[in-house]
């Protein structure tokens, strides 16, 4: 099968799904400006003229309600957001309106809206360009929270998204722009509320979400080497999630690691550990193990950076330490790949 | 200082940035060289009261870069003012630098850390109804982008301003009728906007941003104003101003100029000295 960018894969979901269904349209600050998100809505302006794909104000709140109306007239907006941080000058629209707009006309109304941010990541971002939020969203009844952390996902997911008749918050991490993987050509959805096992093992059960996937399949492959198996477990789905083979995969190890791309406070990783503790709590072999962002802002620094992002060495230790293993020398691997390849664009 | 030398100053701020940020390979130039003679005739045409060797002073006047992207502007007069070492500039965007591309009150000179934008009104606001609970004669003074203006809680501060006659708050805008993917009528119109200032019951002053004449003039009466209103100084400005190539050119709010363009661009500012 062709391999294409993660970022290519979101561009062709909108693209296809644009083609097959006039009510869909893309709009936001830069969407259609000369470095297009990053690159994911390029052509589209093209393709689709300027009333399918436009720029907006530096207004979140009032766009955010402007998506609203159009979606409860039958359009179905696509509102992207550069950064995640900025989005939350919506958090009032998304909480108290789009969320619950379905609910409160007893059904007779429906919000199918996407809104996708990006969660920024890269040198010099700092603590107001790299938030990653998706705690608060998923928190809220009525919003749907996606993480895709594969092409494959990131496409299938997002046409799921958007022919939902509810509001879905769509979540890309910056560093996995470039990650490239097999990617059908035509549309296919992928459900929402459905995990998947990225990586199959026996030995311990690593929970991990967006980029931190990228970061738990690089421990598992030199783990690995030395005869650890590791079981990954993506659950894609935030809200709603269904944690199905979470359990599964913690009755069979006995042992559970949550890797989040996110503050470990009241953030998802606790909602993982509270699920694992009440429903396999008698299959546990030791207390469930949560990796993330350090609690403070984010550094602007490089190796301030590097101690606050958790990252395949983190996971490989804590797994030697459950595992009562010694740690094992590092010194040959290549970590910070992809960080080292990044050169924006921011 | 007079009009020739405000115009020398801006031309050095304006070869100063362009090397700054050539050396960092990053910093938003358009917007920098567009707000950069509001700038000088604030610090340099005795309009501002501070103190270098005591950027703390209490008795200051507070002017807050709410379009903090334009930055670089602000550190190459604060460096010549004294505020720090001159030397610093070199190291603009450098590791180890405290001249970062967004500015933070570790640099001395800076009241507020501004770059998201939105806030620099409502802080000023904050500080101009305290200094008259407190009986102080500073003034506040806030630079925003037009396209800053998009925000809402622009207008809500604003309103609020209006609403307490905050007549010792002084807003410009750097209406260079650009944000950063697009022209600002184009985008979302933002006229008439000196009438949406107006009633919002703020004086309304709007000038040539590039004259030094007419920026001297809308300041005249800073501190001693008789109005009870809060007052807005509309400066009409050139995005790229003083590049031929940069100006109004939506590409050149954060390029970096290289090779024919940055000998362009070199060969420009130089003939303007």
């Amino acid at each position: 099968m062709r391999k294409i960018s993660y970022c290519e894969a979101l561009n062709e979901a909108m693209s296809q799904e644009m083609e097959r269904d006039p009510t869909v349209f893309v709009y936001g600050i830069g969407v259609p400006d000369h470095k297009r998100i990053f690159g994911s809505t390029v052509g589209l302006v093209e393709k689709f003229g300027s009333e399918r794909c436009f720029d907006t104000p530096l207004s979140e709140d009032a766009m955010t309600g402007f998506g609203l109306g159009a979606a409860i007239n039958g359009m179905r907006p696509i509102h992207v957001h550069m950064r995640v941080d900025f989005l939350l000058l919506a958090m009032n629209q998304l909480s108290n309106m789009v969320s619950s707009y379905r609910y409160t006309s007893a059904g007779k109304l429906k919000v199918p809206m996407v809104i996708r941010a990006v969660i920024g990541r890269g040198w010099g971002q700092g603590s107001q360009h790299s938030k990653s939020m998706y705690s608060v969203f998923a928190h809220v009844p009525g919003l749907k929270v996606v993480l895709p952390a594969t092409p494959r996902d990131a496409k299938g997911l997002l046409i799921s998204a958007i022919r939902d008749d509810n509001p879905v918050i769509f979540m890309e991490h910056r560093l996995l722009y470039y990650v490239s993987g097999e990617v059908p050509e035509e549309p296919y959805t992928i459900p929402l509320g459905k995990t998947t096992v990225l990586h199959e093992g026996e030995d311990i059960t690593v929970v991990a979400t967006s980029w931190m996937n990228v970061e738990a399949l690089k421990a598992a492959e030199i783990l690995g080497r030395r005869g650890v198996s590791v079981e990954i477990v993506d659950p894609r789905t935030i809200a709603p999630f269904n944690d199905e083979l979470v359990i599964k995969s913690v009755e069979k190890t006995g042992y559970c690691i949550v890797a989040d791309n996110d503050w470990l406070n009241c953030g998802f990783s606790a909602e993982v550990a509270a699920r694992v503790s009440e429903l396999c709590f008698n299959n546990l072999k030791s207390p469930v193990y949560r990796i993330g962002f350090a609690f403070t802002p984010c550094p602007s620094t490089r190796p301030l950076e590097n101690c606050f992002y958790p990252n395949a060495i983190d996971i490989i230790r804590a797994i030697e330490k459950k595992l009562k293993l010694q740690p094992m020398d590092l010194s040959n691997e290549d970590f910070y790949s992809y960080e080292n390849k990044f050169r924006g664009p921011f | 200082m007079n009009i020739s030398g405000l115009e020398r100053k801006a031309n050095w701020v304006r070869n100063q940035i362009l090397e700054m940020i050539v050396s960092a390979n990053k910093g938003h130039i358009g917007g920098a060289f567009s707000c950069t003679d509001i700038l000088v005739t604030l610090y340099y045409g005795g309009i501002l009261r501070f103190d270098p060797n005591n950027p703390n002073w209490s008795e200051r006047d507070r002017f807050i870069l709410s379009k903090g992207h334009s930055c670089v502007a602000l550190y190459a007069i604060l460096g010549d003012l004294g505020f720090f070492s001159i030397s610093e500039l070199n190291s603009f965007c450098q590791k180890g630098s405290m001249l970062g591309g967004h500015p933070d009150r570790n640099i001395p000179g800076i009241e507020a850390d501004t770059g998201s934008l939105g806030h620099g009104l409502g802080i000023a606001t904050g500080l101009a109804l305290s200094a008259k609970i407190d009986k102080k004669d500073f003034v506040s003074v806030v630079l925003l982008g037009d396209g800053e203006c998009y925000e809402g809680s622009v207008w809500e501060a604003a309103m609020f301003a209006g609403h307490h006659q905050l007549n010792n708050l002084i807003t410009i805008v750097d209406r260079n009728q650009q944000g950063v993917t697009d022209f600002t009528e184009d985008c979302n119109r933002l006229e008439p906007f000196a009438d949406k200032w107006r009633a919002f019951d703020w004086d309304v002053r709007t000038i040539n941003g590039h004259s030094f004449e007419e920026l001297l003039s809308a300041f005249k009466d800073f501190r001693c104003r008789k109005s009870y209103r809060p007052l807005v100084i509309i400066a009409n400005t050139i995005k790229g101003k003083g590049v031929s190539f940069m100006e109004r050119n939506i590409i050149w709010h954060h390029s970096v100029p290289t090779d024919e363009n940055l000998k362009i661009a070199r060969q420009e500012l130089t003939l303007n000295k």
